[in-house]
């Protein structure tokens, strides 16, 4: 496991109105981890990602990725999976490849065609994620499995150093579940950490690396010990 | 007549296209919303001799950001807060033209268009602003559409949402505060999302979505115009009861072919 630390985050908290969500969180997720994140409903597991996503304002603290303070333009480092896809008007005629490329679309991109190295990353992510045959059906025809790995086809697209998970598995048929367990354990291996929200105590004992819990602070846990703590 | 064709032509070419991601985005009501202060703010430019095209864009501006802001801070489109800033835009209009004694013709001309009384000068702007408005939707349609789709992957991937977002509003200012003159306060917001439904009724991708847009729009305006020219009715109205006509064809078209697939399958 390298060294590099490519999420540094520091008395990091939040308040939602009046209401204290975590409080001086502070922790180190280094190149090549494998970190679940679990908590209780409500403990602020979402919040965390959303604010390392830029989605929420840091009120107090700092996020640093790969060793510069979270911007916009750190923002390449980061491959996002949120829980579920809500479309404005869910029966609006989107594409599956249209959704797929909106991952590389940045300011440097915006009227030229994408070139054949960016379409061989999306052939490359649609093959790791089984979402081949989707490209050309409609998002709103898709089943909640093929919508969660082709929110991860897209977010693995540009190769993320980080790879930002919430929920993943949630309603997912065995067969979606064992793909995206695949396909997560192959990024890992060739490098990508990874920061997943996860209710799995099998999984996290399974898979992990390391576990954190949420519960206003943060701590770690031994994945092998999570059998005795209640969740 | 061909004054109003060539306008009609390039007015339906920005118009479904912005529409698409206004519907998308969930700003239907918030188009209407805009069209009404527009309205306001031409009375109000009419009546202090500012212009009304400039009285039109500076209040809408204004009212677009605000309801924005509203929206940023509630999470929703807060479709009562719209209600009452339309309501309250078409009555200020109304006792601002009065005081400008001018509100039987100029009021009958903004709420339903005048397109046949355009001059040769309203034309140019016209195709100006239509071919500069669709080139910077053009140009900008990448991050526009993540934006419009998902605000959250869209900050994640991270695109400048706030800009993107004044972008997308301060097109639909300009294009509806041009087009009200043509279509009409009433009807403008109908031109925008009609022929995107109709569209999206067949369409595979959102692309083809905004391709079929523009052809509907097309179609509604060139045989809205000849009806209106040939019946003496208002052209706004007419445009929009075509535009109609053609989602309740494709609409009863698309009803058929499915339950024809259906009896197909049922019979092998």
């Amino acid at each position: 496991m390298s060294n590099l630390v490519s999420l540094k985050i520091s008395d990091l908290s939040y308040t939602y109105g009046e209401k204290e969500v975590f409080t001086n969180l502070s922790f180190l997720l280094k190149q090549g981890d494998f970190t679940i994140l679990m908590g209780a409903n409500g403990a602020g597991k979402s919040t965390l990602l959303k604010l390392i996503t830029r989605s929420l304002p840091i009120q107090k603290g700092t996020i640093e990725l790969f060793g510069q303070k979270l911007a916009r333009k750190t923002q390449k480092y980061i491959g996002y999976v949120p829980q579920s896809l809500t479309l404005q008007i869910p029966n609006f005629p989107i594409r599956c490849s249209e959704f797929l490329y909106s991952s590389l679309i940045s300011l440097k991109t915006l009227a030229r065609p994408y070139t054949a190295k960016e379409k061989d990353l999306a052939k490359q992510a649609l093959d790791l994620t089984a979402t081949t045959h989707l490209q050309n059906k409609l998002l709103t025809n898709l089943s909640g499995g093929e919508k969660q790995r082709l929110l991860l086809a897209r977010a693995i697209l540009k190769k993320p150093k980080l790879l930002l998970l919430d929920e993943p598995f949630n309603h997912l048929d065995y067969k979606s579940q064992q793909i995206i367990h695949a396909t997560l354990q192959q990024l890992n291996q060739e490098g990508t950490s990874i920061l997943l929200i996860s209710h799995s105590k099998e999984y996290a004992i399974q898979t992990a690396k390391s576990v954190l819990f949420l519960d206003t602070t943060l701590q770690e846990i031994d994945p092998q010990t999570l059998p005795l703590m209640p969740v | 007549m061909h004054y109003a064709f060539l306008s009609g032509f390039f007015i339906s070419l920005i118009v479904p296209m912005l529409g698409c991601f206004l519907v998308l985005r969930r700003y239907a009501l918030l188009s209407d919303t805009l069209a009404h202060s527009s309205l306001a703010g031409s009375t109000i430019g009419i009546l202090f001799g500012i212009g009304s095209l400039t009285g039109s864009l500076i209040i809408s501006i204004i009212l677009a950001f605000f309801l924005e802001k509203l929206e940023r801070r509630y999470h929703t489109a807060q479709d009562s807060i719209l209600s009452i800033f339309m309501s309250g835009s078409l009555a200020l209009a109304i006792i601002t033209l009065s005081w400008a004694h001018k509100l039987n013709s100029s009021l009958l001309h903004i709420l339903f268009g005048s397109i046949l009384a355009l001059t040769m000068q309203d034309v140019y702007i016209t195709i100006i602003a239509s071919v500069l408005f669709s080139l910077i939707l053009i140009l900008f349609y990448r991050p526009i559409f993540l934006a419009t789709l998902s605000q959250e992957l869209a900050l994640a991937d991270g695109l400048p949402l706030y800009w993107i977002n004044r972008l997308l509003l301060l097109l639909a200012v300009f294009v509806i505060s041009f087009s009200m003159y043509l279509i009409g306060v009433m009807l403008i917001g109908a031109l925008l999302i009609i022929p995107p439904f109709t569209a999206a009724q067949h369409a595979t991708s959102f692309k083809q979505t905004i391709i079929f847009s523009i052809v509907y729009s097309q179609l509604a305006c060139a045989l809205g115009f000849t009806i209106s020219f040939y019946a003496d009715i208002p052209t706004g109205a007419a445009i929009i009861f075509i535009a109609l006509l053609l989602f309740a064809c494709v609409s009863l078209l698309r009803f058929i072919s499915k339950k024809y697939k259906t009896t197909r399958q049922q019979i092998h």
